[in-house]
This record gives C-alpha cells, structure tokens and sequence, in this order.
C-alpha cells in the first residue's frame, strides 16, 4: 500500500468516525471492537491451510497465516506476504520476492526456507492436499536467497499469479511443523493478524490479535466463530444481538433482514455456478438441439426469484462475472418453451421415454427445489422425467464413473473456481482431459476445437490476448450447452448494522478485522 | 448380587461385539467414498487414493474390522477421518455436552410427569385427569423438530426472552431441554398414571386405607411405592432413546452434543467416528438399563437377584 | 427425536384369558377419548383412500410466480416453495405415510411376533442367541439405525419402510416373548401339551390369541411411532423420492420459511401431530378397555 493510499485510508475513516460520532451525537462512538462474534454452520476439520476445502474454514486460515498475495473483491492483487512477482520470458520460471521482517506469532522469522518447507508439502505427493491440482504445473519451488523463491513449473501456465492467492499456499510456521508433526491440523501458527486462542470442538473457535502482526493493526480484539448449524437458529441469534455476524442466513429471510434497520446484509456475486450437466457423450442429450431446446424450457429468472430469493442471478455466459475473461454472451436462452418444443420436434426427440434426473440434497442453496422445479418445466413441454435425490457422498460417487459405466444423464451440480479467473471455470469443467473419472467434468463435454483454445490461453502471457482466447473459448461452449445454465450465486452474509468496514468477497470470504462497531 | 452385577457386566461383551460386527459391515456398505468426500470436488484421482491409503481404505474389509478390534482392545477407537484426531477425543469434547441435555431433561421430565401421572391417577376421569392426560397426548404426538422450532419463534424471536440456540449459562439449556423433556415428560406422566391406578386397585392398598392410613401415606408410601418399577423402567428405557434421539434437538438448537457428530459423520462417511459413536452409545444404554435393574432392587425389596 | 418404547419387563401380564370380545368393544365404545381417536384415525385412512377425489389440484404441479403464499380461497392451507398447494400435498401425503406406517407394522408384526413366540415358547439355546441378537439391535440408538440403514438403501418409501421396520422387529419379540413367558405355563397350555397337540397348533391356538391384546395397543401405538420416525428421517431430508410429498419432508423444508412463511412448517407439523394423537388415543382406549386390571 502506497503512503498516499494510506493517507487518504485514514482521511476516509476519520470522516467515518466524525460522522459516526455527529450521527450518535455523543462521545467518541467507534472505539476498538472487543469481540467479535460470528455464527458460522460447521466446525472446522482441520486448519492446516494446504489440507483445507472449506471456503469458510480457509477463510479462517486466512486471518491465521495470511496469503501471499490478497486479491481484492475487484480482483486486484495486493502483496502481503510476498511482495511482488516477475514471470520469465519463457514462462517457466515464477520468481517471488517475500516480505521482509515479518515473523510467525510464536516469534519464528518468515523467510524463503519457510515458504520453501510449504511448497515441498504441497508438492510432496504424499501429503493430503486436495487443492494440489490448482498449482499442479509447479514442479519444484527453488530459494534464491533469504526472501526471494523461484517456482519452476513444468509448463507455461499464465494463471499462475492469481493463484498465489489462494489460502493453498499460506505458509505455516516450521517450528510448528517440527513440533506438532501432522498434528499442526490442530495447533495452527502462521504470520496472520490473528492466533488461535481457543477451540472447543462443536461449539466455537476462538481467536485474539497477533501483537507481531507486521501489518496494521487490526481493530477487533477477539473474534469468536460460534458453531451454530441450523441457519434459523443462527438468524435468530443475530437478531437477539447474540452473534454480531450470521455468516450465510437463509434466502428466504434475506428480504426480511435487509428491511431490518439493526441489520446490514451483503450479497455479493460470487464464482460459484449452479448447473444442471447435460451427459455430452451419451443418452438423449448428445444431440445438440435436444441441449438447447432445455435451456430454453426453464425459467430461469423466476427460480432465481421465487426459489432463491435473488440469493442467485441467472447465468448470462459460462462464467460468474466476477472473474477474469467472463462476457455476456450474445444469444441469451430466454424462457421459451414454444421454442424449446419446436426444437425436440426437430431432433424427433422421443417424448415416451423417461429422462433420469438426479440431484443432491442439501450440498448448494435449495438444490433439490430447484431440481424440482425444473422437472416440473420439462414436463410442461412434454418430457417425462424421473427425478432421485442422493446425499452428497453418494450423489458424488455416482459423478466419477467414467463414461462406460456413467448413468448420468440430467444432473445438478456447482463450481466454484477459487480465484477470479475464467480458467478454473472452463478449463475445469470443459477441457477433455477432466472428464471423469479425472476430474469433474461430468457433462463429459468433449471438443477439441475448445481443448486447444484452453491450452493456448494457458501459455499466452498478454492479458488481453489471453482475454480473447477466453471469450471465443467462451462462445463456443455457450452454444454447445453441456450444461442448462442455471444461476450464479450469491454470498450471503448479514451483521449487526452498528458494522461498519466489514469487507466481503466474490470467492465466499469476508474480513473483519479491520471494522469498527459503534456502541 | 454382586455376583449378579458381575454377569449382567460380562453379557456387555457379546452385545459390543455383535454391535460392532453389525456396524462395521453395514458402514461398509454405505455408497460414496470416504476419501472422495475428503478429498473435496477438485481433487485428482491421485490424491483421493493417497487418502484411501492413508485411511486403510484400500485394504479388504476384515483386514479393517481385525485392525479395528485389535485397537479397540487398546481401548483406542481409532481417528476421525474427517479431523485426523483421536475419535476418543472428539467424543469427549461433545458427549458431557450430550448428557447435560438429556440429565436436565429426564430430571425436568420426573419433576413434572410424576406427579402430574400421580394426580390423575388419584381422581381419574375428572378434569384434573383430563387436562394431565391431554396435555401428556399432546407430548407424546408432536414432532419433537417442530416444537423445538415453534419454541424459537415464540420465545427467541418474538419475545426475545431466551437464547435461540448454542451454549453458555443455564438460560441456554431452557429451550432444548423442555424440547427434549417434553416427550419424555408425557411418556413418563402416562406411565405413572397406569402404574398408579392398577396399584390402587391392588389389596394391598385397600388393607392400607382399611387401617386408617392417611390418604397421602396410602398414596406414597404404598401405591406409589408399588408402582414405581415400571416408571423407573421407563425412564431407564427413554434414557437410552434420550442419549441416540437427541440428534433432532441438538441440530435446532445448535447443541454442540453426540447427536449432531454422528449426523455430521455419517454425512461425511467418517466411519471411525461413527463407529466410535454408536459404541459408546451402545454401551452407555446397556450400563444404563444395568443401574435400572440395579434400582429395582432398591426400590422394591422383594427383588433379589442372586 | 424420542420415540414411544414398547414397556417391557418386568410389568406384569396385561393379558387376561381369551375372552368376549363384545365386552371389550363396549368398554371401548364408551371411552370417548379412544372413539375420538378412532374418528381422527377413520377421517385419516379415509383421506388417503379418497386422495385424488378429495385434492383440490395435483399435489407435484409447482406454479413458481405463485409460491409461499399465506392460505387463501384459492390455497386453503396456501402454497409451499414450489407454488404447490400445501393442502393437495397433505391429502396425497396421507397415502404415503399410512403406506410407510403399515408397511413398518406389517414387517414388524410378520417377522417380531413369530420369532418372539418361538422364543418364548422354547427358551433354552434358541431364546439366548434370539435375545442377545435382540439385545445388540436395541442397544442401537432407534433412530440412528433407521438412519443409517436409509443411507445405505437410498431415499425411497420401500427403504423407509424396511429401515424403521427392522427397528421395529426387536420390540415386537420382546414383547410377544415377556407375554408367552407368562402364559406358557397357564394350565391350559400344559393340558393341550398333555394331550400331545404339537407345537405349531399350541402357539396358534392357545398362545398366541392369549397375547393378541398387547399387539394390538402395541400395534396402533406403533403406527403412530412410524409416522413420527418417517417426518424425523424426512425432516433430515432422507426420506421418500421428490415430487411425492410426505409430511416429514415438507416440514424440513418449511424451515427454511420459518419466519417468512410459517404455514409451510405449520400445516404438515399439524396433520403429523392429529395422526399421531389418533393413534395414540386410540391406543390408550384399547389398553384401558381390554386390560381388566386397570379399575375405573
């Protein structure tokens, strides 16, 4: 952050706290935040950044180890732990210069063999690391000196930067390593503004402000992460001033609390897509026009509205808008069910047989009404169909069967991509080479015309190239419709409007710790 | 009778062995993996054999069941798939939690379905009765996740007069335990109605009035003293159900207890922790029902058991 | 959720000799709590019966532009997420929860009642293995078993049905098998012993009208137990194949709407708890009509 930054940073909260303290009309109104008390769904597994997969529980490794690079709800990178990066011509080698000064909280300097020591258990096949395909292509990670590291990768991958991003790479403390083993999952210690002060398992995570912090200060002293899995129960509590936050309340009050004057609510797009999968390679929906004619036949705005209480926005390209190469697409798949007859008509679609639908129940907001609904509009047109629901471990067993034995047909899925780039968004879903069993491709789209558009977009280093690369790859999957496209969501979250400084993100996270509160 | 204690405490054995055969197998047959579970969404294949590996996963089933028992003998459960601890330790951080709820609620359950079951009983047919037996009925038929979401919306939300859910002091273990006591409490208030009119009907009592006894020692001392068995068998039986049904309460409340864990663990096919689980709860339903056994003596002095 | 527990030992004998029924029907009859059980149980079957001639519209027809709407003429009990009318769906619903309580009792009562006479009846080796089996189901938190079994059958009322069922069996064989205990050594069963009629016609003849009684109270008390574990399993989201709407289900998901749109949550937690009464009513009636011990 630039000193002029800085300075006009510190001018805008002043007039905050000036017009704060004129707003109460008494005293100095904004003071330093306590505690901060947040409900939250579910517990934490681990908090070893490199094993987690839960955007929540990252979020919280976020304020324990911090991130080598912190992209802003604009998509902006801002250096934290490293300070900046130089890409070679060549593209094959990623140096990173690292923040200098810096020391974990339990006084252990940060320096390159720390980083160094991270990178060789994320690559360490022998590791549990979930997320290790986001930053597969690094072969090796190389220390230059005491604050500066090179990633040698094993091909050119553009994405790269953004990447360091991700709560994937925080490094932990080596001393905590050697002393806790594995079992620093439990004992985590990181160079974050916060350290983990308490966690009673099920019930709350606590954590206080690092004095060492190398950044500034943050305001809250404590926050509490309070474990509270029934959303209702969480939006109470907020309303009865138990829980300062309510990290993701239900849709359906989300009308209710933004009238609400005790309460502030944001909802900000995020990557993750909601999809129904169209099987690309088998049954009724490997013909083109049968693909299209169901994306025309479900109102999409109106599940958006009445199911999701605007919680979500249709999807108007293959992406959430948030990200890097997304474009509104030129033809849009109004509601059209005239339309969507017309074209099964031309593909001599079947109307006696019964199309298989699945779904599963309770991984993403109302997903199985949602499925509902939409079975409900394909019959409207004529399409019978069977729908089954499945729990999540079940429903994604069933996704990994590769294409012989897959019995996928019509099935609703979501895909969150982690950092705000259309790549993790196409290529993830759309490139040949994820089709399960591989990855999770489950459409089992395969064009070679869009695999090489991807590839290219990998190696090209110009932006702007890169961004054309992207919306042609874009156009064509759009047209091809693997997927009825459903809906972006939104994230959800509602805090007590005395809040004032809380900032959100579209990758699901938000940061508290530099709000103010006012009494 | 110790001798007795001693071979109800040995017939324990065969019950967890058979329990956890049982469990082992049809856990086993749950669809979905584990690993895959773990691994998340975006994992390659790899990683999530590295973690089926990591698991024990990739071994035949009654390697894993001979593995298990072998440390089950050590009196070690294993650890959680899901969190890499020890699943001992998880459930020790929970189950205190579990068993505060269900003591409350079975002591609230007591304090009120006795003597509302004793006070019906004593002018059966009356309105007294009638409202005891009603408003029991009305326990005994509500669906326990409802009342527990009604009970937030009048008493947290609209009144603002309790904590909608969590933890913390005795003001947070109202509405749970009254959710939780309410059908325990009705069953208990049934119970004792039955119990107490059948032994009123019994000589034994008639003798008693015969002799001039005052009516409250007549019912006390005798009546319901005599009736006493089947209640505290039903207690000791709801204790059991208690300590496994708490899983819908916990989850409206946000109740950090056992219930909500094996819910979470089945969902994620942490299969260490819910064996561990259901072990544990297995076991504290048999000890229970053995201090049951162990009341009646104490209850009634003509049960002897040698 | 806590569930009713079938009373077990050591109660004594809640059966009489076999007796005139018509007796007994006229106790019954005169116990209004138990005839305002019956009704609610009659009004009940026959609205599943009746279904479709009873509901206002087709139960699985969403109509989105029109969802979560508060009762109305159009919508008597209003509309749910999906612009279904609530009412339509608690009429249809009633087939499918009488479906999965008969089925729970029907598998209950064909494999509990004949393994808990022959254990009664033999004792020995046979009664050990059968109630240390027994034993090992019971100890299994009731409602954890059912659902554990349903997420390895999958959703569906077949594996409802067969998951609450095999919860079920283990309260029946203690039950028949506490009531053969004590009349296994009544004189008539000695006398028919005597006179060398076999085993099979003892327990068909003699035995088992003499606990008929407990099966029968057990039995309406059990349905209502059924209908309560299907709306927890529903409730949990593990219960019956979406469009088909059972109580449970639609009670889970009107919490989502709890404080924009109670009456989701409201209307099925009412028709569950009104069945539930029914049988319980019902229950209680029959237990007090057709035990003598019990003095009014």
């Amino acid at each position: 952050m630039s000193g002029g930054k800085y300075f006009k940073k510190l001018f805008v909260i002043g007039v905050a706290l000036m017009a704060a303290a004129m707003f109460l009309g008494a005293g100095p109104a904004l003071a330093e935040v306590k505690v901060l008390t947040i409900g939250i769904g579910t517990d934490a597994d681990t908090l070893n950044p490199q094993e987690q997969t839960t955007t929540l529980i990252q979020n919280m490794c976020d304020l324990i180890y911090d991130v080598p690079f912190y992209q802003d709800p604009e998509g902006k990178l801002h250096p934290r732990l490293a300070t900046k990066t130089e890409t070679s011509a060549d593209g094959l080698t990623v140096t990173v210069k690292l923040r200098e000064g810096v020391k974990f909280s339990d006084g252990t300097p940060f320096n390159a063999d720390a980083v160094k020591l991270t990178w060789d258990r994320i690559l360490d096949p022998k590791m549990r690391v979930p997320l290790r395909f986001a930053v597969a292509m690094v072969q090796e990670c190389v220390k230059v000196d005491d604050y500066t590291v090179q990633l040698k990768l094993k091909f050119p991958f553009a994405p790269l930067v953004p990447a360091l991003s991700m709560t994937l790479v925080s490094p932990i403390a080596p001393s905590a390593i050697e002393k806790y083993g594995e079992d620093v999952r439990q004992h985590p210690l990181g160079a974050g503004p916060y350290v983990l002060s308490e966690w009673v398992k099920g019930d709350r995570i606590v954590m206080t402000r690092n004095p060492d912090y190398w950044g500034e200060k943050p305001t809250v002293e404590k926050i509490v992460w309070k474990i509270v899995p029934e959303a209702a129960t969480r939006e109470a509590m907020l309303r009865t001033g138990q829980i300062d936050v309510c990290y993701k309340p239900m849709p359906s009050s989300v009308a209710a609390l933004k009238a609400d004057q005790k309460v502030t609510v944001e909802m900000p797009l995020d990557t993750r897509t909601i999809f129904m999968g169209l099987n690309y390679q088998k049954g009724v929906t490997t013909d083109k026009l049968v693909r299209q004619a169901f994306n025309y036949a479900v109102d999409k705005k109106a599940i958006v509205k009445k199911i999701l209480f605007d919680t979500a926005e249709p999807m108007d390209g293959p992406v959430s808008p948030k990200v890097f190469g997304y474009a509104k697409m030129a033809n849009q798949y109004d509601y059209d069910p005239e339309k969507a007859k017309e074209l099964l008509k031309k593909a001599n679609f079947d109307f006696n047989q019964v199309v298989q639908m699945r779904t599963p129940n309770g991984r993403y907001l109302f997903d199985k009404q949602v499925s509902e609904a939409i079975q409900a509009y394909l019959q409207a047109i004529g399409v019978k169909t069977e729908l089954r629901t499945y729990d999540w471990p079940t429903y994604v067993a069933g996704l990994l069967k590769p294409i012989a034995e897959s019995e996928l047909e019509v099935f609703l899925l979501g895909w969150g991509p982690l950092v705000l780039d259309a790549d993790m968004g196409l290529y993830g879903q759309f490139h040949s080479s994820v089709n399960p069993p591989k990855g999770l491709g489950a459409a089992f789209y395969n064009n070679p015309e869009f695999d090489k558009l991807m590839e290219e977009s990998r190696q090209e280093q110009d932006p702007e190239k890169r961004k054309a690369l992207l919306l042609k790859a874009s156009e064509m999957v759009w047209d091809d419709c693997p997927w009825m496209w459903l809906h972006v969501e939104k994230f959800v979250i509602a805090y007590s409007s005395k809040i004032k400084g809380m900032v959100v993100t579209p990758t699901e996270k938000f940061f508290p710790q530099y709000i103010t509160k006012a009494k | 009778m110790l001798q007795y204690l001693f071979k109800r405490l040995l017939s324990i054995i065969p019950v967890l062995i058979g329990m956890s055969l049982l469990l082992f197998f049809m856990l086993r047959s749950l669809p979905g993996d584990p690993a895959q579970v773990l691994a998340g969404q975006m994992a390659s294949q790899e990683d999530i054999q590295l973690i089926r590996v990591q698991l024990g996963l990739d071994k035949p089933v009654y390697v894993q069941y001979g593995k298990f028992v072998i440390n089950l003998l050590k009196l070690d459960l294993g650890r959680s798939a899901r969190t890499q601890n020890p699943v001992i330790q998880e459930i020790w951080a929970r189950l205190p939690n579990t068993i505060t709820l269900s003591v409350v609620a079975i002591v609230l359950a007591c304090l009120l379905g006795i003597p509302a079951g004793v006070v019906s009983a004593i002018r059966p047919y009356t309105w007294v009765d009638y409202l005891v037996t009603s408003t029991a009925l009305f326990g005994v038929s509500m669906p326990v996740f409802w009342l527990g979401l009604m009970l937030v919306v009048v008493f947290s939300v609209m009144l603002g007069w309790l904590p909608a859910g969590g933890t913390g002091g005795i003001t947070y273990l109202i509405l749970p335990s009254i959710t939780l006591a309410a059908f325990v409490t009705a069953f208990i208030a049934r119970m004792t109605r039955a119990s107490m009119l059948e032994s009123l009907g019994q000589d034994f009592v008639t003798t008693a009035r015969a002799k001039g006894l005052r009516e409250n020692v007549v019912i006390i001392r005798h009546a319901l003293k005599n009736a006493l068995i089947p209640i505290i068998t039903v207690i000791g039986l709801q204790f059991g159900n208690l300590l496994g049904g708490a899983i819908l309460t916990e989850t409206v409340f946000a109740w950090p207890g056992m219930g909500r864990l094996i819910v979470d663990s089945i969902l994620a096919r942490d299969y260490p922790m819910i064996q561990g689980s259901i072990l544990i709860f297995g076991l504290l339903y048999v000890l229970i029902n053995i201090l049951v056994d162990l009341l009646y003596a104490f209850v009634d002095p003509r049960i002897r058991y040698d | 959720m806590t569930e009713p527990t079938f009373t077990q030992t050591p109660q004594p004998s809640l059966t009489p000799p076999a007796g005139p029924w018509r007796r007994r029907w006229s106790a019954l009859k005169r116990n209004k709590a138990a005839m305002l059980g019956a009704i609610l149980i009659l009004v009940y079957v026959l609205t599943a019966a009746f279904a479709p001639l009873l509901s206002p519209g087709d139960p699985a027809a969403p109509d989105l532009m029109n969802s979560l709407e508060g009762p109305s003429a159009k919508h008597l009990l209003g509309t749910d997420q999906l612009g279904r009318s609530i009412l339509a769906r608690i009429i249809h619903g009633s087939q499918v929860s009488l479906l999965i309580a008969v089925g729970v009792i029907a598998v209950g009562l064909f494999i509990g009642v004949p393994v808990g006479l022959i254990s009664g009846y033999y004792g020995g080796a046979v009664d050990f293995i059968i109630q240390r089996i027994t034993d090992m189901f019971l100890a299994f938190p009731g409602f954890l078993l059912a659902l554990a079994l349903v997420a390895i059958l999958g959703v569906g009322v077949t594996n409802v049905v067969i998951s609450i069922g095999i919860y079920m069996i283990p309260l029946y064989i203690r039950l028949v098998r506490a009531q053969v205990l004590t009349v296994r050594g009544e004189i008539y069963v000695e006398a028919a012993k005597a006179v060398g009629t076999n085993d099979i016609k003892i327990l068909y003849k003699h035995i088992l009208p003499n606990v008929m009684v407990p099966i029968i109270v057990q039995t309406s008390l059990g349905m209502g137990m059924a209908i309560l574990f299907a709306a927890g399993l529903g409730f949990l989201g593990v219960g019956v194949q979406p469009p088909q709407p059972e109580w449970g289900t639609m009670l889970g998901a009107g919490r989502s709407y709890i404080f924009n749109a109670p009456h989701v949550a409201t209307f099925p937690g009412i028709a569950i708890f009104l069945v539930v009464l029914g049988f319980n009513l019902l229950g209680d009636g029959l237990r007090d009509a057709l035990d003598p011990r019990v003095k009014v």
